[in-house]
């Protein structure tokens, strides 16, 4: 039998030529017919926050949360990236069977090309949340900064669930409708639209071992709080990130070379 | 220097490969199990068995077979598209295959995205195509058409760009699988013109065709595939010959 290790990664940086020519397609696409083009990346993430904003502040109350609106956001925007990317990589394979039957490409391109445009929206969003920050007359504070190391944690974090996705929905076309369900679920189960102290004390620890809450908390912290996470805390993201990508790669190593046969 | 070596080759298909059982078969294919374990022969048959051939600058194979004989297969084994499921394939030079119509085009995208996009995966830099774009419309005959979607294109107008943008600069090596005969005639006179002028640059093609006539045009060995093996490599004339006489003693079982 015949297997030579690959490394995606090398490729990928080989192809790289490749990988900004699928993302700029996309953002093309994506914004194609559309009157307010590359506006709706930005006014997507500020429409879903004041809805959000309005309905849990006056509504529900604000789990007295003093400035809900930018505890929202810095919660949100962690999530938005981590959702929306899964979503699209779970079909990002299946997508692209046009390519992946006719030529050579290394497959981790198509889910990555995903990760990387929502990380290009999920940049307009930092920048959405400065303009309602001007708005709403609130100041962010210089752990502002920091938010780029806790974004890159994500990122291989989601990486990693991103590939394992993508290739099984290949396998098993049930993983795109489980995915939502179960995103779902996560979307209540981790502390983004209520603060983890709203919580009864019995549960907080299980909630710290939900490996989103230790990325999302991180975002809290460095937008809403102001405060810098604890070495510990940033090494629990890291670690899950960690985790997460050796998984995912694995998998995407082992398969790579299956998936064609399974289009 | 180009070079392509097949080595024993051999691509196994899943008949069910839709089936459950499949992601199994997937991990017992990486992790070498013993032999008890290995998938059943009944789910499975070989696309190609024990091909083994060595090509170098010059060389213009010929494949020919009936439909289901593993020309295609072997065209993607060679494309790295199928990783073989034994022996070995090395490839050294520029490779562009032209398999199927349409390279990897995004339908939703304009024909000049797409060359863009298309040269980005054939290794051509954006420069290149930007600096060849004149050449490459002028071509493919697409002049007003460019800047539309490849969705509303008719089959030739996908194929004429296909296949400009395969040649426009020669690669190390070409893989054709027979399909600018969907083209018309003009087009086909100066395709044709294109690969002479490739096949003059001593560099390595491999074509497959149903049509004999471009096996004894265009190249100086050819190779007969028979349910996956091969049956006969040598001289076009002889293998088209050999090929013809055994299809008339009636259809193979």
């Amino acid at each position: 039998m015949n297997f030579t290790p690959r490394n995606p990664i090398a490729e990928c940086f080989q192809y790289r030529e490749v990988l900004r020519n699928i993302i700029s397609q996309d953002l093309k696409v994506k914004y194609r017919r559309t009157l307010l083009g590359y506006v709706w990346s930005l006014l997507n993430p500020v429409l879903q926050l004041v809805v959000l904003s309005l309905v849990f502040s006056h509504l529900v109350g604000r789990f007295g949360v003093e400035n809900y609106t930018l505890f929202l956001f810095s919660g949100l925007i962690a999530w938005i990236f981590f959702q929306q990317s899964l979503t699209m990589s779970a079909i990002s394979l299946l997508q692209n069977e046009n390519f992946i039957k006719k030529v050579y490409l290394p497959k981790v391109i198509f889910p990555l090309s995903k990760l990387c445009l929502r990380g290009i929206d999920f940049l307009f969003s930092l920048l959405a949340l400065s303009l309602i920050g001007l708005i709403f007359g609130f100041t962010l504070k210089w752990t502002f900064a920091l938010v780029p190391a806790a974004a890159l944690i994500l990122f291989v974090f989601t990486l990693g669930l991103a590939l394992l996705v993508s290739v099984a929905t290949v396998y098993f076309r049930d993983v795109e409708y489980f995915l939502s369900l179960f995103l779902q679920l996560f979307y209540f189960l981790t502390p983004i639209l209520y603060p983890i102290s709203v919580l009864p004390e019995q549960y907080r620890p299980w909630v710290a071992l939900n490996p989103l809450y230790s990325h999302i908390q991180l975002f809290q912290k460095l937008i809403y709080f102001g405060v810098v996470p604890s070495p510990v805390e940033w090494g629990l993201a890291a670690l899950w990130a960690v985790v997460s990508f050796a998984v995912g790669y694995s998998v995407m190593v082992l398969f790579e070379d299956d998936l064609v046969f399974m289009m | 220097m180009a070079h392509i070596s097949v080595d024993n080759v051999g691509v196994r298909f899943r008949k069910h490969a839709h089936r459950s059982g499949a992601l199994k078969e997937a991990v017992l294919r990486r992790l070498r199990p013993p032999s008890w374990l290995k998938e059943q022969p009944a789910n499975s048959f070989w696309g190609l068995k024990g091909v083994s051939f060595s090509l170098s600058e010059g060389d213009r194979l010929g494949i020919i077979g009936r439909n289901g004989a593993g020309k295609s297969t072997l065209l993607k084994v060679i494309s790295r598209i199928y990783r073989p499921t034994e022996g070995r394939v090395g490839v050294e030079g520029r490779i562009v295959p032209l398999i199927e119509i349409g390279a990897g085009f995004n339908p939703e995208l304009s024909g000049r995205e797409n060359a863009f996009l298309n040269g980005a995966i054939l290794g051509m830099p954006r420069k290149v195509i930007a600096e060849r774009m004149e050449s490459i419309i002028e071509f493919s005959e697409l002049k007003e058409f460019i800047d539309m979607p490849v969705k509303y294109y008719s089959t030739g107008m996908h194929l004429r760009l296909a296949f400009t943008l395969a040649t426009e600069i020669p690669p190390d090596i070409l893989i054709l699988d027979e399909l600018y005969a969907g083209g018309d005639a003009s087009f086909i006179a100066k395709a044709n013109e294109r690969l002479e002028r490739f096949v003059a640059g001593s560099r390595i093609l491999i074509i497959v065709a149903h049509n004999l006539e471009y096996i004894r045009r265009f190249a100086n060995r050819a190779m007969i595939l028979k349910q996956g093996e091969v049956a006969g490599v040598g001289a076009p004339q002889a293998m088209i010959e050999s090929y013809l006489s055994d299809s008339q003693q009636g259809p193979t079982p």
